[in-house]
């Protein structure tokens, strides 16, 4: 229980009762006083990761698959569609410019 | 979906929030979501492979085999155990299919194999604690492993049970041993 408290894995309800129980208790404040030296040197003793692990880390990992193509992509018509496409917006421009002018 | 909500000095997520989110997206096949949430965990996961294997290319390769086989089992983790307790988990099979590999055919234990090494092989840092150190390098193999599950892994003894499986009771008793024996050795500095 008293490691769980210094680990911040209690409830509140239980970490109350521990704290409580460590103000009235001296066996437990010199317990807990132990635990919070091994906690802080084994906090210290922790390495940080070599640069290289970290990079090659997921390396295994398979990437995401790209998003699946759609039909115009799969046959090969987008450049097709573009043209179609500013063919339109060109042709509504006209429109509009015409019917500008009329008025 | 039960999460971790350790913070400490391991750079972890600021809340059980943000990783139950990077979790539920790591499971739908989400690479950045996924190398994300590992992130946090990489300190960790590298000590505790160091804490039994001294081999720079060897910890290199079962970080990598780690990652992937929790990539591959993202979808089946249910949520009945902490999402850190159920990575650690991993990290020690991964560990014990290193060894197996390495002695094909022989039973070796991880703790055999490491018998070799000694303390300082496997924490060179510059501890300033040198009592602690000391008295926490005069623990058994199995007892150090106890030590950083529950201390840098800030594991309960139910979680520590379930990734060495021995039964809590038995994970309580040797942490009192553990507990009376760092106790003695520190009294006498």
């Amino acid at each position: 229980m008293l490691i769980d408290y210094l680990n911040d894995r209690l409830d509140e309800a239980k970490r109350r009762r521990v704290v409580a129980h460590l103000a009235s208790c001296g066996e437990c404040r010199k317990e807990a006083a132990l635990l919070i030296r091994l906690k802080n040197n084994q906090e210290m003793a922790l390495k940080e990761v070599p640069q290289d692990i970290k990079l090659s880390a997921f390396d295994l990992v398979p990437k995401a698959q790209p998003q699946e193509k759609s039909l115009l992509a799969m046959l090969n018509l987008e450049p097709v569609y573009d043209s179609l496409k500013l063919v339109g917006v060109t042709m509504q421009f006209m429109k509009k410019m015409i019917l500008i002018g009329g008025n | 979906m039960k999460a971790d909500k350790r913070g400490g000095g391991l750079g972890l997520l600021s809340d059980s929030h943000d990783e139950s989110i990077l979790i539920s997206k790591a499971a739908k096949g989400d690479n950045n979501a996924f190398e994300l949430l590992m992130g946090t965990h990489l300190k960790v996961i590298y000590n505790y492979i160091c804490l039994h294997v001294s081999g720079e290319e060897d910890v290199k390769d079962i970080v990598q085999e780690t990652m992937l086989a929790v990539w591959s089992g993202m979808k089946s983790f249910s949520g009945k155990s902490a999402f850190r307790t159920w990575i650690l988990g991993i990290t020690r099979r991964k560990i014990s299919d290193f060894y197996r590999r390495k002695y094909q055919f022989s039973t070796v234990s991880i703790y055999e194999e490491e018998a070799s090494l000694t303390a300082d092989d496997r924490f060179d840092d510059s501890v300033n604690a040198i009592d602690v150190k000391s008295a926490i390098a005069s623990l058994s193999s199995e007892e150090q492993e106890l030590v950083f599950l529950a201390f840098n892994a800030e594991l309960t003894y139910q979680e520590i049970s379930d990734i060495i499986q021995v039964p809590v009771g038995t994970v309580k008793s040797r942490m009192h041993n553990i507990k009376s024996k760092l106790r003695k050795h520190l009294e006498k500095e």
